[in-house]
């Protein structure tokens, strides 16, 4: 166990720090120090210090405990979304692989055209469509990336389909449903694990640089995409307000991009 | 109880069966002797209803070849298994021993947990495997220790015809002899019937009773075992057969 964590010292640090944020952001009602969204006049724009280790805002809200509560409004959707866009990619990729012929012409034809499509104009364009706020990014990112899975899953058990063994479980009396979830599936399981986590990094910046853009999440929220258009416009006077926030999403997408990376040269 | 009629089978237009026909009775033995692309393994899978014949028709027990319906190909496959040649890949290499084993009693049988350990626990002694082993996966077995694995999944339903296709034919000399003896030694015990497919002909005596041979997918001969160095008797082809494989052993002798 030490020697594993010796000799991989930077993905250790990496998944320490995501289990620490998990659980600061499940429990962000009792640790976070102040209410995040108490706005107090006499204390705006202060630096970071002992009672504000991250420094309050504009309004005077303490950036800290506004960091805090922002990790569920940050990363746990990515969760929700990732988990989405791979059960449709699931369900349609191992059918459309399993079924073959015209099905699977159709669905490749179908999603070649969500590839095709720009990922973030088609994200602005349903946005624009449905109006702003998180549920829409949501439901417009999952459209823009969910052809991706459905193309990687369905290549991934066309080639497993070849396999010997899925010949050989025939035999031994599995068919259809059953040969997808005890065979197919958790021989891709690998693949798809490393390619997730990949993607987390990937649905952070495209979900917090929609709200930075303005359609995503709205202020009040503290969602560390807002808090970082909020610091943008205090830049000179008060660069503590967009650096944490901003540092933050860095630090959490690049962790991702650690243990996807470390995952992905395992095999 | 295996019939075979008339079978044809060709694939892009290109014949790789033509009119095969013999039958298998309880307990007896054949062997489909043949060179690489006589059509041998396509032979097996034809059998195993993992291809469909072009003509021709193939019966277990009156009944014929499963072409669609599940409960159908479940029928044939209780009665009839395969152990496939030694790729080391027939075996699902995401689960361990004991869940690769337990898969056709949980699909064929309603045997519960417990029954179904006793049962896989008996044929993984009965092919001479460690019980450690059934935890590990597939990946961790020799080549010799995983053709045991397939033949004690293939045997576990207790089915009436075994197919045999090129099993040994990976496996060193001693493990190819050690094969063959269990082979034999599980035969009597549990009088099944046996289709041993194979390019070496010094293997059958004492494992089959009758041999056929194919050419290019045709049917060259069908001969009991005890008249297989009767050179007479015997079609130029098979007897170019023997002696190449004869062949090795004179280079063998001379050489020590």
């Amino acid at each position: 166990m030490i020697s594993i964590i010796r000799a991989n010292k930077l993905p250790t640090a990496a998944l320490l720090y995501i289990i620490l944020l998990i659980i600061t952001g499940l429990a962000a009602p009792w640790i976070s120090p102040y209410d995040p969204f108490h706005t107090n006049h006499q204390q705006k724009l202060l630096p970071p210090s002992i009672a504000h280790p991250f420094g309050t805002d504009y309004l005077g809200r303490d950036l800290l405990s506004r960091v805090i509560h922002g990790t569920s409004e940050s990363v746990f959707p990515v969760f929700i979304v990732l988990s989405v866009v791979m059960l449709i990619g699931l369900l349609v990729g191992t059918w459309s692989a399993f079924l073959g012929n015209k099905l699977d012409m159709l669905m490749m034809s179908l999603t070649d055209i969500f590839t095709a499509l720009p990922s973030m104009l088609l994200t602005i364009v349903v946005v624009g469509f449905l109006g702003f706020g998180m549920e829409n990014v949501y439901f417009a990112v999952i459209l823009s990336w969910w052809a991706k899975y459905v193309r990687i899953i369905r290549g991934l058990i066309h080639d497993v389909k070849k396999e010997p063994y899925i010949t050989a479980s025939r035999v031994s009396g599995a068919f259809g449903l059953r040969i997808i979830t005890r065979h197919m599936i958790p021989n891709i399981m690998p693949q798809i694990g490393t390619m997730l986590i990949l993607d987390v990094s990937k649905v952070i910046l495209t979900l917090s640089g929609l709200s930075f853009l303005g359609i995503g999440a709205q202020p009040p929220s503290p969602e560390w995409g807002v808090m970082l258009l909020d610091g943008k416009n205090y830049l000179q006077v008060a660069p503590w307000m967009g650096f944490f926030p901003g540092f933050m999403i860095f630090l959490t997408a690049a962790s991702f991009q650690i243990i996807g990376e470390r995952l992905r040269r395992e095999r | 109880m295996l019939e075979i009629q008339r079978l044809y089978k060709e694939i892009h237009g290109r014949p790789i069966l033509q009119d095969i026909h013999f039958g298998i009775e309880d307990g007896e033995s054949l062997a489909i002797v043949g060179e690489s692309g006589s059509g041998k393994s396509t032979l097996a899978q034809l059998i195993m209803a993992l291809k469909q014949p072009t003509s021709g028709h193939i019966f277990f027990d009156g009944r014929p070849l499963p072409s669609k319906g599940i409960l159908s190909y479940r029928e044939w496959y209780r009665d009839i298994q395969i152990v496939f040649q030694n790729t080391g890949s027939t075996l699902n290499p995401a689960m361990s021993l004991f869940q690769c084993l337990e898969e056709p009693l949980i699909n064929f049988t309603r045997y519960n947990r417990a029954e179904r350990k006793h049962k896989v626990l008996e044929y993984w002694g009965k092919v001479g495997l460690n019980e450690n082993l059934l935890r590990n996966r597939p990946g961790k077995l020799s080549g010799g220790q995983y053709q045991r694995a397939c033949l004690a999944k293939a045997l576990l339903t207790r089915p009436k015809l075994l197919i045999c296709d090129e099993m040994v034919s990976n496996l060193d000399v001693l493990l190819q002899q050690q094969m063959i003896e269990l082979l034999i030694s599980i035969q009597k015990e549990q009088g099944l019937a046996l289709l041993f497919i194979t390019h070496d002909l010094t293997l059958l005596p004492g494992l089959c009773s009758n041999i056929m041979v194919l050419k290019e997918g045709k049917q060259v001969e069908l001969f009991s075992t005890s008249a297989l160095y009767d050179e007479a008797e015997r079609d130029p082809y098979t007897v170019t057969l023997l002696n190449s494989s004869k062949m090795f052993e004179t280079a063998w002798n001379q050489w020590t």
